[in-house]
């Protein structure tokens, strides 16, 4: 019945790679010229942004590089080295995780891949264009925050210009690494786990995250053996317990070593380093590349046919259990609990919160094995400031990474929740009140188990307790009301609304917020408790701490009024 | 050109399994060049799964699936390469013009820089594009994008077309130009596969029908030899009911008895 098929030959040649580099810099041409129309305050508003957070970044690390250089401290080259080991390879690990569900989601899971995969092109090359652009998208914070502080560090030591020039190559060597890495993770997950991949793919991050928290659990169990004492022995002995981020054969020993050597002049050692990473980084990414050419296809296919959720027709426990917390008010009960469901049935979302939420349980939790003879006050203290500072650093991410991209998702749905005879402003309030609840419900007890491991006062505790419900409650309302302000329409991932500039600035305002809330509701009792003499705090002391947490308190509930506020006048205008 | 003498669509014993469940089952059709074939059946039926099975996004769970004599598993490309698909929710960038989403199908399908300029402005005036196709398609309505979109699937003159509902969200006047457009294509030799709810549209233009129900083909000819099947001298939506309709009695018999005859 079939013929011998004749291919098409006339006026048509091979499809190179350089058709995707096209589209992407077309794209990324009509985006830049689409700002630039209609308005010079975007981009203008992301440089200054992002110059802040370079600045910022590269100040704290010249002063703290001019510290080591100028104290000539003992070990002080062999503290650099391993700071930039650790540095690299938690930029290893984030970059591994980032590119590897940036990519889940743009290979598997969009509208684009499904119509360039219908066209005559190769699977492989598809993966290509995929790959540069999760890997530009989750490399963005390596340069943002590895940029300035190696810029800080080859100012310090008067690095030559060689530095400067093998730095990006560098960088982008590295980057192949852990990004090449994160795609074979995420090809064979998608190919070869049993069904329930969702619930697995989950797992593949928690489980390394999980194994890296035992290493840390490991080092702060040695470290409570015997006395601590300050100084060259402290050095010494924190350096040989995270020796292990310091293993020649991890590529962040390489680009940490040829990086150094660059900035002493050493051309054959950073060559040597630089060959090294590089190829290393090639090979990793053909690696992934081949993989892709035989497994996306399947892999695309595979997912489109399991369906992963069981037919449920009775109510979940986990959701009855919400409902019973939630409020009276039916409808704003109705529109959390949808939320609620929509979240927990996206554990690629929360399976990140629940590591690093289980890493800092660990962590207070081990707070007095840790140190067996009791630790001075003042440390007590400030420590209890760095769990508290710690919590709503991380709470503050979550806000913007979730909480932020709420309404831009309701956007292409919203005919669903607009035609509904509730008033718009109680859709907004809902996700506030999902938002504040869901962080004061897993930051809450993390910080009470701080505190009563530090043993601190009833009164230090009442302040963590009434900064973190404030804090919640203005980085909850900042997250749906800039959310608001700021909606991205056209993007359904939410990790890449949350990168976007709204998602960016937003990052900032609660990073701003959060300082002030701190500086003025927590420092001056935790200062002020530092530096009491024997007969406790000097008298009037309270008379600034009270002050001080009053001012916080009306900077919260300001900031939570005023962001609300914005964001449903915003939402009563919006046309969807 | 692919063989000219030989079928462009054959599938061939095809089943696709999802999660134990049969979307196609065991399905043979083959379709000659130059036809027009209608591809109905209810919601849930098994045609998406079908059409995405021909496009090369979906692999059959058994059988064979071949285009324009290439095996879409081994020769996936080279088939791809001789047909075009436009879905029922068509895919555009929109950060691109028309002009550079059209540039842009061209070079996947490899045409020469002449050849693409030639075909770029004839599917333009084809599908009455010029006063849109340097604007930004984030801006098109639905009538323009789908028109953009026909126009890059007619780009390089592919031997088969294969649509999805593609006269949803379409004014008269589109619908009237994109009938005689699918006409056309056929006349001149393109093998065009058209799924679709719109039975008086499929009445119109199909060549043969092909009726699909719960991953099953029932029926399968020209609208005579389907009412002859369904016993039945009505309109095609009547056929179309009744051979739906007795293909399910017949299941919940099959499901109560036990007995398939």
């Amino acid at each position: 019945m079939t013929g011998k098929p004749i291919e098409k030959k006339s006026r048509v040649h091979s499809v190179g790679a350089d058709i995707f580099l096209r589209l992407g810099a077309k794209i990324a041409w009509n985006t830049w010229k689409g700002f630039s129309a209609f308005s010079y305050v975007r981009p203008l508003v992301i440089g200054v942004c992002s110059l802040i957070v370079v600045l910022f970044v590269f100040g704290v690390s010249y002063a703290g590089f001019r510290f080591l250089v100028d104290q000539k401290l003992p070990l002080g080259g062999n503290f650099v080295a391993l700071l930039f080991d650790m540095l690299f390879l938690s930029l290893a690990g984030l970059l591994v995780f980032s590119t590897g569900l940036i990519l889940h989601a743009s290979l598997f899971d969009s509208a684009e891949t499904a119509f360039l995969l219908s066209k005559p092109v190769d699977e492989d090359q598809v993966f290509a264009y995929k790959f540069f652009v999760a890997g530009s998208f989750s490399s963005w914070a390596f340069l943002l925050l590895g940029g300035p502080i190696l810029l800080a560090y080859a100012l310090s030591v008067g690095a030559g210009p060689i530095f400067y020039l093998l730095m990006p190559f560098f960088f982008v060597g590295f980057a192949l690494i852990p990004g090449s890495v994160g795609a074979i993770f995420c090809l064979l997950m998608v190919n070869y786990l049993p069904k329930g991949r969702t619930l697995l793919v989950a797992m593949g991050v928690i489980l390394p995250m999980l194994i890296g928290a035992f290493w840390i659990a490991g080092t702060l169990r040695s470290l409570r053996h015997g006395d601590i004492q300050m100084g060259e022995d402290l050095l010494q002995k924190t350096l040989g317990q995270v020796q292990a981020a310091s293993l020649p054969v991890l590529p962040s020993y390489w680009i940490s070593r040829g990086l150094r050597a660059a900035a002493f002049g050493d051309l054959n050692a950073a060559g040597w380093y630089l060959g090294l990473i590089w190829s290393h980084g090639a090979f990793a990414y053909l690696l992934a590349a081949a993989l892709a050419k035989l497994a996306y296809r399947s892999g695309f296919d595979r997912l489109s046919v399991n369906p992963e959720t069981k037919p449920s027709k009775t109510q979940a426990w986990i959701d009855r259990l919400f409902r019973w917390f939630a409020p009276r008010d039916r409808g704003l009960a109705a529109l959390m609990l949808k939320d609620f469901r929509t979240f927990r049935r996206d554990p690629k979302q929360w399976g990140q919160v629940v590591v690093f939420l289980g890493l800092l349980a660990l962590y207070f939790s081990n707070l007095k094995r840790m140190f067996p003879k009791e630790i001075e006050y003042p440390f007590q203290v400030g420590l209890g400031f760095l769990n508290l500072l710690s919590l709503t650093l991380l709470m503050c991410t979550y806000t913007g990474r979730f909480v932020f991209p709420q309404l831009s998702l309701e956007g292409r749905r919203f005919w669903v929740l607009g035609l509904m005879p509730i008033e718009r402003k109680r859709m907004l309030m809902a996700k506030y009140w999902f938002s504040f609840y869901g962080s004061l419900f897993v930051t809450l007890p993390l910080v009470v188990l701080s505190d009563f491991s530090l043993n601190l006062p009833l009164s230090g505790m009442a302040i963590h307790f009434g900064l973190l419900v404030l804090i919640s409650s203005g980085l909850s309302a900042l997250g749906v009301g800039l959310g608001t302000l700021m909606p991205n329409f056209r993007e359904t991932d939410p990790s890449k609304i949350a990168v976007g500039f709204g998602g960016t600035l937003n990052l900032i305002v609660g990073l701003v917020f959060l300082l002030l809330m701190l500086g003025l509701g927590a420092i001056p009792w935790h200062m002020s408790q530092a530096v009491a003499g024997p007969n406790g705090p000097a008298p009037g002391v309270w008379v600034v701490v009270t002050g001080g947490f009053i001012l916080a308190t009306i900077l919260g509930l300001l900031t939570t009024f005023l962001a609300l506020d914005r964001g449903c006048r915003a939402l009563e205008r919006m046309e969807f | 050109m692919t063989d000219s003498t030989g079928p462009m669509i054959e599938i061939l014993g095809v089943s696709k399994v999802y999660g134990g469940t049969p979307a196609v089952d065991d399905m043979t059709l083959v379709v000659p060049r130059g036809e027009l074939f209608a591809f109905l059946g209810p919601n849930g039926a098994g045609k998406t799964t079908t059409i995405k099975m021909l496009c090369g996004l979906l692999y059959p769970t058994k059988g064979t699936i071949r285009i324009g004599g290439f095996d879409l598993l081994t020769e996936g490309r080279k088939a791809r390469a001789t047909m075009s698909y436009v879905p029922d929710l068509p895919y555009l960038y929109d950060k691109l013009t028309g002009r550079e989403f059209l540039q842009f199908v061209a070079d996947m399908h490899g045409l020469d820089k002449d050849y693409a300029a030639e075909r770029l402005a004839h599917v333009a005036k084809l599908f009455r594009l010029e006063n849109f196709i340097d604007h930004l398609t984030e801006r098109y309505s639905h009538g323009m994008r789908q028109r953009t979109v026909f126009a890059s699937a007619l780009l390089h003159e592919p031997g088969l077309l294969i649509v999805d509902e593609p006269t949803v969200g379409l004014d008269p006047r589109s619908v009237r130009q994109l009938k005689d457009i699918l006409r056309e294509q056929a006349e001149h030799g393109t093998t065009v596969f058209l799924s679709s709810h719109s039975l008086d549209v499929v009445e119109e233009l199909a060549t043969r029908i092909g009726i699909i129900n719960k991953g099953k083909l029932i029926g399968l000819g020209k609208v005579s030899d389907l009412k002859a099947q369904a016993s039945h001298q009505g309109s095609l939506e009547e056929v179309f009911l009744r051979l739906t309709e007795e293909e399910s009695i017949a299941e919940t018999v099959i499901q109560s008895t036990g007995n398939p005859s």
